[in-house]
């Protein structure tokens, strides 16, 4: 044990062991809708009647509780460690709680040492599903959460129609299969939006029969969204957008439990 | 009370190193413990001595390595202690968790990266700094038979 022994690793495992499935949510790059999402997929878990959980590793931007309506929180800690948030019934793990509107500027290898921390850290209890808020891109966040979580964990790939979104989903697609993780299948957001007389394509037509993985579904642009997030109505309320992703929830179910 | 989970993991940790290692008997389990942790150690101990009764670890000592808290300013080259900027950190966050135990603490009791949010540079207020020492808790030593 030349370099110590990290008992965070162990702790970890430990914390993730009463949790059936974790679902790591992720993207190839920023700004595909990726934390709505997977904030919304938690939701539409516990409307169905399982036990949901959301960890949002977005340590640059965490946005978790504003999907969620629970911006503001007790924080509570005990003999386990930090619990999480009651969010909309969801438990909920968010930096937001600790940093607010603050930046949090940590290098490489700090990243991965505050990710370990929560990874460690934080109790969830007995869970269906814990759907994890993955950072854009390949970096640190989703290796670590691969190393630790490992062969409990899937992944759903969030594009948009986008040439550019599509070309950086493959090189994450890339690193998934080389680390051996489940890929459930990609979802499609922003892949259009519903007008009058039909449905326009606003990024393009889409592409993502291209990347051999199988589609769980396209999620419409909801003029709705914005809107019922910033008034405190939450994402239920944007209904083509809820009912879309209560459509991928149920899919993902369904190819989980094959 | 935080530390019972840290103890129960150190000690698990320690036995399946142990295991692996086909170690028999541990006498000594020295922890390096970084003072941003904020961890109250004599409750570390005694939580890590009961949870080790029963295992190849009772009746190990736990020794504590307690490194000391430094910054440096990348900017402007100042260092500086914990001790010089702790009173305005606690004024500073505005947030605490409460403890099911008693008590509330600071974010960085469980996450002690997040002090690079909370601190700046004392002297030119630049958030670009480094802690050169007393960031995290890990295992360094053990003493064992084969």
């Amino acid at each position: 044990m030349s370099e110590g022994l990290d008992y965070r690793y162990v702790a970890a495992r430990a914390n993730l062991s009463p949790v059936r499935k974790v679902l790591l949510v992720c993207s190839g790059k920023g700004g595909v809708g990726k934390s709505v999402l997977a904030a919304s997929l938690a939701l539409a878990f516990k409307e169905k009647g399982r036990k949901a959980g959301l960890l949002d590793l977005d340590i640059h931007g965490p946005s978790a509780p504003l999907v969620l309506r629970a911006e503001e929180a007790e924080l509570v800690g005990g003999r386990k460690g930090l619990h999480p948030v009651e969010a909309s019934g969801v438990k909920l793990f968010s930096l937001y709680y600790y940093v607010g509107d603050r930046p949090v500027p940590l290098r490489g290898a700090l990243k991965e040492s505050l990710l370990l921390d929560i990874l460690a850290g934080v109790y969830w209890g007995e869970l269906d599903y814990l759907v994890v808020d993955e950072p854009p891109g390949t970096g640190d966040e989703l290796l670590v959460t691969l190393r630790v979580v490992g062969s409990k964990a899937s992944a759903v790939v969030v594009t948009t129609p986008s040439r550019l979104s599509l070309s950086v989903v493959r090189r994450l697609v890339d690193l998934l299969r080389r680390e051996e993780i489940k890929i459930v299948g990609l979802v499609e957001n922003m892949s259009y939006l519903e007008v009058s007389d039909g449905r326009v394509a606003v990024f393009g037509e889409s592409r993502v029969n291209d990347l051999g993985i199988d589609l769980l579904g396209r999620i419409p642009l909801d003029p709705g969204l914005e809107g019922a997030l910033a008034s405190g109505r939450g994402v239920k309320a944007a209904t083509r957008y809820w009912e879309a992703v209560v459509r991928v929830a149920e899919r993902i179910e369904k190819k989980l439990s094959r | 009370m935080h530390e019972w989970g840290i103890a129960e993991s150190i000690v698990r940790a320690v036995l399946e190193y142990a295991e692996g290692e086909g170690i028999k008997r541990v006498w000594e389990v020295v922890i390096s413990v970084g003072e941003l942790s904020q961890l109250d150690l004599e409750v570390l101990r005694y939580a890590a001595e009961t949870l080790s009764k029963g295992t190849p670890l009772e009746g190990a000592v736990f020794k504590f390595d307690e490194e000391e808290a430094r910054f440096k300013c990348n900017r402007c080259g100042w260092e500086w202690g914990f001790e010089d900027i702790k009173s305005s950190i606690e004024e500073k966050v505005g947030v605490r968790v409460r403890d099911l135990e008693g008590g509330n603490d600071l974010p960085i009791h469980y996450m002690p990266e997040l002090i690079y949010t909370y601190a700046s540079c004392p002297k030119c207020g630049s958030s670009d700094f480094e802690v050169v020492s007393g960031m995290g808790v890990k295992i360094v030593r053990l003493r064992v038979d084969e």
